[in-house]
């Protein structure tokens, strides 16, 4: 119970702390992720992918995201983004199944875990 | 010139169409039906006039009166038939279309491992052309470790991009920059290969293209060729008939024909082979309804698409948009004047002029037409004299842009059948944006071939038996990358990778130790016995498994028994654990074949695919996630609008933790275990090697840290080897990995070191002992410091030895 309310409170603070993003109404669904990589090609990605979502076009955001998985198929950021993207497109089966995948790789990132633990726990 | 009689249309193309005997002569086939109807006996459609009126004249009259206004009844009604049939067919799909299939495309982006050696066949792959200068699409150039590609404008899944120059840096096998002419880029991909169609049942293929991008040189090289009254005759051309009839008397037998290219068109579209009188009346009938509802530039841009230029295997090339691409390497905008005039040769007769097969012919029939274009001032004298002196060049019809997938577009057709009708595959022109990865495929096609040809020198009994299959994946998002079906790469049948059921052997074995590491009594440190073992089966037949050496090898550390893959140990493992707990292994790991929990399942008494061994693999390997190994990325529509993608999905079925204990003892394996002669390779690596009863299947299952491969080699009537997993199907897992690059495996994130003794003890850290790999939430209450030696028997030992049967 303790550990579940701590996890509230630093989730609420880590969503309060995130960049806003400019697009409203898309990315509020779609996840508050900007960042989590430093490749350049998964950036690049990571915006088409946006601009995908923000069009309503989740298959192809989702597709951007694999692709960016296959440059680092390894980063929880990426599988946490695609997520959310099963997420805002009904998809609320895989997109619990991505973020436990995410967790897999998400071990020395407090920070991420927190924000896939509490996913799991309250929004799907 | 136009009197010139080789010119003109001739028969001899429609012929060709279907099966391609090696005729030699284009015109002498002689029209069969023209006179009287065979089926019938019957001349036909005279009756009326060889009926002498016997009756007064008025009734004469009246009665042909009559017949006169049924037959013109009747004529209108066909009349109206005719147009139906030509408009609808004109106006709806007037082809089929193909699917048409792509690999991946190849994402450049500074970090990828990428060889010198793979980006020059890439390029080759799709077609390029190294040059000086790479000024135009389609070429590039390379200076030291830079390559200056001029891409081509490709429609990718997600939308065209038009032709682009790109630069690649590479340095020690990766890409270390990629720019623009103007900055550099993140990401830049190069259009996919094409790697094959799911065609409709005649395996017609074509690449539309529309009139405007056909060259002007082209469209009129064919005119003045084929139709030289083309934009004045209404469809037929009566002084082309008679023409034609004359030099046909002439020569006593069929010369020329008199056809139009509408006549032509409306033959090939609508009209069989038959060459019979009212076959001829009705294709001019035909030609003219057409001539009346489309103008001039539809007809030719039909005709354009339509007409048949050659065959590819089972494949029939229709359309100058294709055939510039089959015999060139190039799409039509691309082609030169000796190219164009080429093709236009290849109307009159795709086999017979064949530019492959009889380069003279064609030479001879191409400077011919680059003479007639230089006559109508299509070209000038001076660019047709050089064209004329330009050799015959083609592209290699063997090149990976022409060459087909059989194994993974079966696969890939498979998977599409879940969401795509058969029907809208082989017509819609759909674009199927694929995870094949040519390079991979390139090397385990290589490698199968070149080990199973070193075994039959080797063993020349066994010459033409041999026969594999594999299937390479990546580790974490389980695309297929290569798939091999057989031992002939390009033969559309049999997939062993699919389809071929063969017995695993000991690839079967993780699984027993991955039930005995979950079941909390089990570490890789443990001693288990490798000693003779009964089991006694349900209906009372005994189970004796033997080792491959006959031998037995008492109490051994449990890393060990799997690394030599010793069958009595594991066996009894197996039993101890239990073989339901096994067989819930082997289903959770993604067997979805029915298991008869016998005994012998243990040690791969069951028969399954290369493809099914993979998803078990493919769920250790990924720390398990199991997750369907697919091969479609993107499916769009001809015009290039998304139609549905697709991304990773899968479910974690394991703790990771357990799945990487499990691996370090795949590890294992290849480090000093059967699968030792990898270590040539980047380590560490892990895998399985396997061998069935008697020798008759050899498999390897090995992953490094970006693909995993299976491979299986084994004869398709299963009489026995000799040779196991590690001398039969391991060398070709080496070889193709070795081709790829291989990426050691990632150091363990969540497993510790503990020293263990050689009683099974764990012992304190720092102790001398062997090493092994536990899950960092061991409990390990019972470690002894390093002197004591033997102490007492550890728990986990006892409660084993309390357990044996």
């Amino acid at each position: 119970m303790v550990r579940t309310i701590v996890l509230i409170a630093v989730a609420g603070f880590l969503a309060a702390c995130a960049t806003p993003s400019s697009q409203e109404g898309a990315s509020q669904d779609y996840g508050q992720y900007q960042d989590g990589t430093d490749h350049p090609a998964v950036k690049m990605l990571f915006g088409q992918a946006d601009d995908a979502a923000q069009a309503g076009n989740w298959s192809a955001a989702l597709t951007y995201l694999d692709q960016a998985r296959r440059i680092e198929p390894r980063n929880p950021y990426v599988l946490y983004r695609q997520a959310k993207a099963y997420a805002a497109a009904g998809d609320s089966a895989r997109a619990r199944q991505l973020l436990e995948r995410a967790r897999v790789f998400a071990n020395e990132d407090d920070e991420m875990l927190s924000y896939l633990l509490y996913e799991l726990e309250f929004q799907l | 010139m136009s009197g010139k009689p080789t010119n003109k249309p001739t028969e001899e193309k429609a012929a060709s169409k279907k099966s391609m005997p090696k005729k030699s002569v284009p015109k002498k086939s002689v029209p069969k039906k023209s006179v009287t109807d065979k089926k019938t006996g019957k001349p036909p459609r005279k009756q009326g006039t060889e009926n002498p009126g016997v009756a007064k004249p008025r009734r004469w009259k009246a009665t042909l009166f009559g017949l006169f206004s049924v037959l013109l009844v009747v004529f209108a009604a066909w009349l109206i038939y005719l147009d139906a049939e030509v408009r609808r067919a004109f106006d709806g799909k007037k082809w089929a279309l193909p699917a048409k299939v792509y690999a991946r495309p190849l994402a450049l982006y500074p970090g990828l491992l990428l060889s010198p050696e793979q980006l020059q066949a890439e390029l080759q792959w799709s077609d390029y052309r190294q040059s000086a200068t790479a000024d135009r699409p389609g070429t590039y150039q390379r200076v030291g470790n830079t390559w200056r590609i001029y891409r081509r404008g490709f429609p990718f899944w997600d939308g065209p991009e038009p032709s682009r120059i790109i630069e690649v840096t590479l340095r020690s096998e990766r890409v270390e920059k990629v720019s623009d002419q103007q900055s550099a880029q993140a990401l830049v991909r190069l259009e996919p290969q094409y790697i094959g169609g799911i065609f409709p049942v005649h395996n017609e293929d074509r690449e539309l293209v529309r009139l405007e991008d056909v060259p002007p040189v082209l469209v009129a090289a064919l005119i003045i060729t084929e139709d030289k009254r083309f934009f004045e005759h209404w469809g037929i051309s009566p002084t082309g008939i008679a023409r034609a009839m004359v030099a046909n008397v002439n020569a006593g037998r069929m010369v020329q024909g008199g056809s139009t290219l509408t006549q032509q068109l409306v033959k090939n579209f609508f009209l069989t082979n038959e060459r019979s009188l009212s076959r001829k009346v009705q294709e001019a009938f035909m030609s003219l309804l057409l001539e009346l509802h489309y103008d001039k530039e539809e007809i030719l841009e039909a005709y354009i698409n339509e007409v048949y230029l050659g065959q590819s295997g089972r494949r029939s090339i229709h359309g100058f948009g294709l055939a510039s691409r089959f015999y060139f390497g190039k799409p039509l905008r691309e082609l030169d004047n000796a190219e164009i005039a080429t093709l236009v040769g290849l109307v009159k007769g795709a086999s017979f002029y064949n530019p492959r097969r009889n380069p003279q012919r064609s030479k001879d029939r191409r400077d011919l037409i680059l003479g007639l274009m230089a006559e109508n001032q299509v070209i000038t004298e001076a660019e047709s004299l050089r064209a004329k002196r330009s050799p015959l060049l083609t592209a290699s019809p063997k090149r990976a842009g022409q060459r087909e997938y059989p194994a993974f577009l079966e696969l890939a057709k498979q998977q599409l059948q879940q969401d795509y009708r058969l029907q809208d595959l082989q017509s819609e022109g759909l674009r199927i944006f694929t995870t094949l990865d040519p390079w991979v495929q390139s090397a385990v096609e290589s490698s199968a071939e070149a080990h199973l040809s070193s075994i039959e020198t080797r063993a020349p009994r066994l010459k033409g038996k041999l026969e594999t299959a594999a299937v390479i994946t990546s580790v974490d998002g389980g695309e297929i990358r290569a798939l091999l079906g057989g031992r002939d790469a390009s033969f559309f049948g049999f997939n062993r990778a699919l389809n071929a059921k063969r017995a695993v052997g000991s690839l079967a074995k993780p699984a027993v130790y991955l039930a005995a590491l979950r079941s909390g009594n089990y570490h890789w440190g443990t001693l288990v016995d490798d000693s003779p073992v009964t089991v006694e089966g349900q209906d009372g037949s005994l189970w004796q498994p033997k080792n491959y050496d006959k031998k037995s090898h008492g109490m051994l550390p449990m890393q060990e028994t799997l690394q030599r893959s010793l069958n009595q140990a594991t066996a009894r493992l197996g039993m101890t654990v239990g073989l339901e707990k096994v067989v819930d292994e082997l289903v959770r790991l993604g067997i979805r074949d029915d298991l008869t929990p016998y005994p012998s399942l243990l040690l791969g008494a069951m028969s399954l695919s290369p493809f099914e061994m993979t998803q078990m693999y493919q769920t250790i390997a990924s720390e398990g996630f199991l997750m369907p190994l697919r091969t479609i990325d993107a499916v769009t529509t001809a015009e290039g609008d998304m139609l549905s993608s697709y991304a990773i999905r899968g479910q974690q079925v394991y703790d990771p933790v357990t799945m990487e204990w499990l691996t370090s003892g795949l590890k294992a394996v290849v480090r000093e275990g059967t699968a030792r002669r990898l270590n040539d390779l980047p380590q560490p690596l892990a895998g399985k090697t396997g061998t069935s009863d008697e020798q008759r299947d050899a498999w390897y299952a090995g992953f490094d840290n970006r693909h995993l491969g299976v491979i299986w080699v084994g004869m398709d009537d299963n009489t026995p080897m000799p040779f196991t997993g590690s001398s039969g199907a391991l060398p070709i897992w080496q070889e193709s990995f070795r081709r790829m690059g291989t990426e050691p495996l990632a150091p363990s994130r969540s497993l510790i070191e503990i020293p263990v003794n050689p009683q099974g003890q764990l012992l304190e850290d720092g102790c001398s002992g062997k090493v092994y790999a536990f899950p960092a939430s061991w409990q390990a209450q019972d470690r002894i410091a390093c002197e004591s030696g033997v102490q007492s028997i550890g728990k986990g030992i006892r409660s084993w030895f309390e357990r044996l049967f």
